[in-house]
């Protein structure tokens, strides 16, 4: 998929990841290549920022675990504003896609048989 | 010889690359260097060099990381220093208000040259406060109607220098209603007995100068964040290349 196209929509990929609960960034990478079938393709480094300003905005909250190997790593949870934020962000992107659905496919084809 | 690196040198880049910001340099490091070294597979023992420059591959310039970061972290960084502006400008009202308070309860006796100095000192205390304040809530309403970018920009960037303008021609107002003070608390405490009471006055003065310092410091320490920052917007990175 476009990455500029997927770029406005980070932050609600971002926080969807989030819904099964606590992860850290690897696993939010891997979470949304996984629930995407591979279609979301982005440079990894991408999502820290973005994990980072949804933090800031009170978003997620994050504190700091220890792995399994033994190296510091940053836990991220959505908190109340967030689940309420993702809400949001679906409501309007069903209102765009049902939009669009409709503008491509029944619109469009009006314009299409009435050109002919 | 020594082994090479690759996630190690990556990590220092971009550490370095966000410079402008030590607490976040020092956690993204290590968050990414975690990152790469799960991508690389270290679970399966220490991953070959080769192994880690794939991984570092898949994660992208760290300059471009750095400007992503940097939008963030200048607006927490305009919130802190409005903040401390706010505060610093109530701070000085309070204890301005608090003295005129103290000096009428105490009756003092008000001496010749301190009429005079107060004739012209008063008014332009006043004004001065006044500015002072009225330039804090412009600043302030400046601030929040920015929009923040994802990623640093020149206009993000340009906003960021005109409201450390507003913020430093705020502090200019509020230290000359403060030397004004000093110099009339002064006049009216020059001559008289030193008392428990005389302390009040030095005390209102000793915590305006110290809002006012750290009004001061937040400034210097915003711009210079803000300087570091847009440094990152001029000319591309190599370091991700040299990791690479």
């Amino acid at each position: 998929m476009e990455g500029e196209i997927l770029k406005g929509h980070l932050d609600m990929i971002v926080l969807a990841a989030l819904v099964g609960g606590p992860a850290h960034g690897y696993a939010v990478i891997q979470e949304i290549q996984r629930r995407s079938g591979g279609a979301f393709e982005l440079p990894e480094g991408t999502v820290y920022p973005v994990l980072h300003r949804l933090e800031t905005a009170g978003l997620l909250s994050s504190h700091w675990t220890t792995s399994e190997s033994g190296r510091k790593r940053r836990v991220y949870t959505l908190t109340r504003r967030g689940r309420l934020a993702l809400a949001d962000h679906r409501a309007v992107w069903q209102r765009f896609a049902d939009a669009i659905g409709g503008f491509l496919g029944e619109g469009g084809h009006a314009t299409l048989q009435s050109n002919r | 010889m020594q082994r090479s690196n690759p996630i190690a040198d990556y990590g220092a880049a971009i550490a370095r690359e966000l410079s402008f910001d030590a607490a976040l340099s020092q956690r993204v490091r290590a968050e990414i260097e975690d990152h790469l070294w799960e991508a690389a597979g270290a679970g399966a023992g220490d991953p070959s060099p080769e192994r880690q420059k794939r991984a570092i591959a898949n994660f992208g310039d760290p300059r471009e990381l750095a400007l992503q970061y940097a939008a963030s972290s200048l607006r927490k960084q305009m919130r802190r220093a409005g903040t401390t502006m706010v505060l610093a400008v109530a701070a000085i009202y309070v204890a301005m208000k608090g003295r005129v308070a103290w000096y009428s309860l105490m009756q003092w006796e008000v001496n010749r040259t301190e009429k005079l100095a107060s004739a012209i000192g008063v008014p332009v205390d006043r004004y001065a406060f006044l500015a002072a304040a009225g330039i804090a809530l412009l600043g302030c309403a400046y601030a929040a109607t920015r929009r923040v970018p994802d990623r640093l920009d020149w206009t993000y960037g340009k906003a960021l220098q005109r409201y450390m303008v507003l913020c430093a021609v705020t502090a200019g107002a509020l230290l000359l209603p403060i030397a004004i003070e000093t110099v009339l608390t002064g006049i009216r405490l020059y001559g008289m007995a030193w008392s428990a009471a005389s302390w009040v006055p030095a005390l209102t003065l000793a915590a305006e100068a110290v809002a006012a310092s750290l009004l001061i410091h937040q400034i210097f320490a915003t711009t210079r964040r803000t300087a570091l920052a847009l440094s990152l917007l001029r000319g591309r990175a190599t370091i991700g290349l040299r990791a690479g």
